[in-house]
């Protein structure tokens, strides 16, 4: 027996944390474009641009949905088509770098910065994790006070399919909704800002911490019924 | 009326035809690319047993010759499918578009695995054929044919003179098909499932990835292309995809019929060795022919000048 060519994409099993401020392996961002016009996009890595290029929003047709591997992009410039009111995702394939993504919006009068995720995911964009080590992990809206879990379990005997996804809403005040989801692991959730937010999902504890204890009965004294009046 | 005339009791045919057959020896390796597989083989044979009969009728029949196999090693390399977490799409509320994510794959590379199990233990065929016995001349004189096909196939170097040759020429060869038993799709599978862990991490890792597969048994099946069992996939490669079959009736047939004659007779035959300073007595043979009936085999020649 032998074997070659075996390369493992490490980073997929090794992420333990995900920030929306900082994309990685396993996150997606997505940013919608509601307004035709054209757009600046530059992606970073590690504080070091490495793909710059220009979005063309037009009313008159174009894909609703691009994905962009930041992985995968180099540093020419190119442009890109997208129909009004579509929307870019933002993925990290492989390696451990850490990306952020800036879109400028370039009017007649000025610059207007729509999404810069060093910061914060601008309202109605989502972002999505990917998780694939199984445990209890964590939702932290950054600077807010929501909090959420999700618990990712390995497949048992169920049938399995990787591709559901889960949709987590991002309300007032970081209240997520639902607050606590499960998933299998090699699923996605996806998290719907409806408020401008900054999410970090990190990897708590395993899962078997997650067993509920042993339930008792619970005991109660109960009066002992009394005997009937004639 | 022929001048000379020598006949071969059964016996005696039986004896030399054992002698022949016992060198011929098969021995070829191949692969080949079935798109998300390859498959290859190795093998070396050669025959044992087997009844020689001559018949009334002018023919020989050979039945039941065992094809022995020193090695019958198969060879499966198997290209691992992309194996991926995430993807699928969510619904939105109106305007925003639906949301599909993208992929991620576990293997950046393309893994492939090969296991060569040797097979030898789980095949029994037997050979037979039907022949005529054939008078075909060597003319020392002219050059071996170029390529020389019977050059890995002869038992004895060409003769430096020239020879009447006596060839069994079968007529029809009937090869028992490979019909691989229950076991070797165990085996096979069995090595293959060993294989493909092997390829990955212990622990959560193997057991996501086993869970993204479903089944190794059914990966290697949806690879494969296999409808039914392994055994029968395995017997089907062999016997059609393979050719070995063909190959091995080639084989035969050039061994007797071609390259390695039964019996050899020189011309001029030397009926007087040379002494006393005499040289020796040797005779022209013409016309040389052969026959056989229920009970021996007759070879009858002229005389010539």
């Amino acid at each position: 027996m032998k074997r070659k060519n075996v390369v493992l994409n490490r980073p997929v099993f090794a992420q333990q944390v995900f920030d929306s401020r900082s994309l990685t392996v396993l996150t997606t961002l997505f940013h919608r474009f509601p307004e035709a016009g054209d757009y600046d996009l530059t992606i970073w890595r590690d504080e070091r641009m490495v793909h710059r290029a220009h979005v063309r929003v037009s009313m008159e047709g174009g894909p609703l949905q691009l994905h962009l591997d930041l992985a995968a992009l180099e540093g020419i410039r190119e442009s890109y088509l997208l129909a009004s009111g579509g929307v870019i995702g933002f993925c990290v394939s492989r390696g451990i770098g850490r990306y952020r993504v800036e879109i400028v919006q370039l009017t007649h009068q000025e610059k207007i910065v729509r999404l810069d995720s060093g910061h914060v995911i601008p309202e109605g964009d989502l972002f999505a994790v990917t998780l694939v080590r199984p445990g209890i992990y964590r939702v932290l809206q950054v600077g807010g006070r929501g909090e959420g879990e999700i618990h990712v379990r390995l497949p048992g005997k169920e049938r399995y399919r990787p591709d559901q996804v889960t949709r987590v809403m991002v309300g007032k005040e970081g209240v997520m909704e639902p607050r606590v989801v499960e998933i299998l692991a090699g699923q996605s959730v996806v998290f719907w800002c409806t408020i401008p937010a900054s999410l970090r999902v990190e990897w708590v504890k395993a899962m078997e911490a997650l067993e509920p204890p042993i339930q008792r009965p619970q005991l109660t004294r109960r009066q002992p019924r009394q005997p009937a009046q004639k | 009326m022929a001048h000379m005339t020598v006949a071969v009791s059964e016996g005696v045919f039986r004896r030399s035809f054992d002698l022949l057959q016992r060198n011929l020896v098969f021995e070829k390796a191949d692969s080949a690319s079935f798109g998300s597989f390859t498959a290859g083989y190795d093998v070396k044979a050669h025959l044992e047993g087997g009844s020689v009969d001559l018949r009334a009728d002018g023919t020989i029949r050979v039945k039941e010759l065992d094809l022995r196999w020193d090695r019958l090693r198969f060879t499966l390399g198997l290209n691992i499918p992309e194996l991926c977490v995430g993807g699928g799409c969510v619904d939105m509320p109106w305007p925003i578009p639906d949301i599909c994510l993208p992929r991620v794959c576990i293997f950046s590379g393309d893994p492939d695995i090969s296991i060569s199990p040797d097979l030898v233990a789980f095949v029994a065929q037997e050979v037979s054929f039907t022949a005529r016995l054939v008078v075909r001349y060597f003319d020392a004189a002219l050059p071996l044919p170029s390529p020389d096909l019977c050059a890995p196939l002869r038992v004895e170097p060409p003769p430096a003179h020239n020879q009447w040759h006596i060839h069994i020429d079968p007529e029809t060869i009937d090869v028992d098909l490979f019909d691989f038993p229950d076991i070797v799709g165990d085996l096979i599978e069995d090595a293959l499932t060993d294989a493909v862990k092997a390829l990955i991490p212990g622990g959560w890792v193997r057991d996501l990835i086993l869970a993204i597969i479903g089944s190794v048994a059914d990966l290697i099946r949806t690879i494969l292309d296999i409808p039914d069992e392994i055994e029968e996939w395995l017997s089907d490669l062999f016997n059609v995809s393979f050719g070995l079959l063909d190959s091995i009736g080639t084989v035969i047939l050039d061994f007797f019929s071609r390259c390695n004659p039964l019996y050899r007779m020189d011309d001029p035959l030397e009926i007087m060795p040379a002494s006393n300073g005499l040289i020796a007595v040797r005779i022209p043979v013409r016309n040389l022919s052969v026959s056989v009936n229920d009970a021996e085999m007759v070879v009858q020649a002229d005389v010539g000048a």
